[in-house]
């Protein structure tokens, strides 16, 4: 059994390792964001600076999403801190890790990384995002941006 | 002599395809009754990040995952956008089993318009079918197994087998736009 903390991101449940959780704030509460070389940086009580996720640059239908982020998911990966926007404060959760599922062939390329593995509960599906691969999908959004590739209106999401 | 016929019926589905081309005859995909698990109304469909075009996400059956497939995006055609809640879905099962259950693989086919049904007589099935010239939009694609004038329809008999397995063959260019992208 592990601890998971299930976030809702632009209206799908994703699930993350509870270790990999540094906390879990208001966005109200967050500081002013700073943007610096392609990034933005927030500050986080307790925490130190974290790295805002552009989400809504990843997840293509973000974009036609009515809800709110209101929360961020402060997370710790690989010596980095990211800072995820999702709906409400999220909760925990013990899970058998033996009954993850994988996403089935006709999924091809880059979408089986993203998202390597699923938990099925009733008939709500969780989904587990891949870090390395958002960290890797930040740092393309972040040189994009630097290079002034990213049009004004995607940078502002 | 009517039991023979009742027995010996066979139950058709029409999902209607929606081509690039303007003011052309309206062409249908032809599934057997073999082929069909169910016909499914609106439902929960979950998309994932940096999939093959085709592929709108997938459903929740029975504990597992069958994906969703846009069926005029994986012909080309310029149709109306699915989005993420289409009318119905036509689940399908495959020739290709999933090798870590032995199952057929499934994919649950997005339809914009409602799925048409019919039934025929076996022995009148074979009567039934002509064969016909591929409209242009569609002569070249590679799941395109053949074209068929049944029942009045024009229907195209797709092969989704590939498409099942991850091996359909537009998968690199998409990979390449998806990389792009990002």
């Amino acid at each position: 059994m592990k601890e998971l903390l299930l976030s809702k991101l632009y209206g799908y449940r994703y699930f993350f390792a509870q270790d990999a959780v540094v906390r879990v704030l208001a966005i109200a509460d967050a500081a002013a964001p700073i943007k610096k070389a392609g990034r933005v940086w927030l500050s986080v009580p307790d925490g130190g600076p974290a790295e805002l996720c552009p989400l809504h640059l990843l997840l293509p239908w973000a974009s036609q999403h009515g809800e709110k982020s209101d929360h961020l998911l402060v997370l710790r990966h690989e010596g980095r801190i990211l800072a995820l926007p999702m709906r409400g404060a999220g909760r925990t959760c013990m899970a058998k890790m033996e009954d993850v599922q994988t996403l089935p062939p006709a999924f091809t390329g880059l979408s089986r990384q993203v998202v390597p593995s699923l938990l099925v509960n009733g008939q709500e599906v969780l989904m587990q995002l891949n870090l390395d691969e958002l960290v890797r999908a930040m740092d393309k959004v972040a040189y994009l941006r630097k290079k002034k590739l990213l049009s004004r209106r995607q940078v502002k999401g | 002599m009517q039991t023979d016929n009742t027995v010996l019926q066979q139950r058709f589905f029409l999902l209607p395809l929606h081509t690039r081309e303007q003011g052309a005859e309206p062409v249908y995909c032809l599934f057997t009754q073999n082929q069909v698990v169910e016909v499914l109304g609106q439902r929960m469909v979950y998309p994932v990040p940096f999939s093959p075009d085709y592929v709108q996400g997938f459903i929740e059956r029975d504990g597992g995952l069958v994906p969703v497939i846009d069926v005029d995006a994986l012909c080309g055609g310029a149709g109306k956008k699915v989005g993420l809640q289409a009318r119905q879905l036509l689940v399908m099962r495959t020739g290709q089993t999933d090798t870590a259950n032995g199952e057929f693989l499934k994919l649950a086919l997005a339809c914009t318009s409602t799925v048409l049904t019919f039934k025929l007589a076996e022995r009148d099935s074979i009567q039934a079918v002509a064969p016909e010239e591929a409209p242009a939009a569609l002569a070249s694609h590679s799941s395109v197994r053949g074209f068929f004038r049944l029942r009045g329809y024009l229907v195209a008999l797709l092969d989704f087998d590939t498409v099942a397995l991850g091996t359909y063959g537009v998968q690199d260019a998409a990979d390449e736009k998806n990389i792009a992208f990002v």
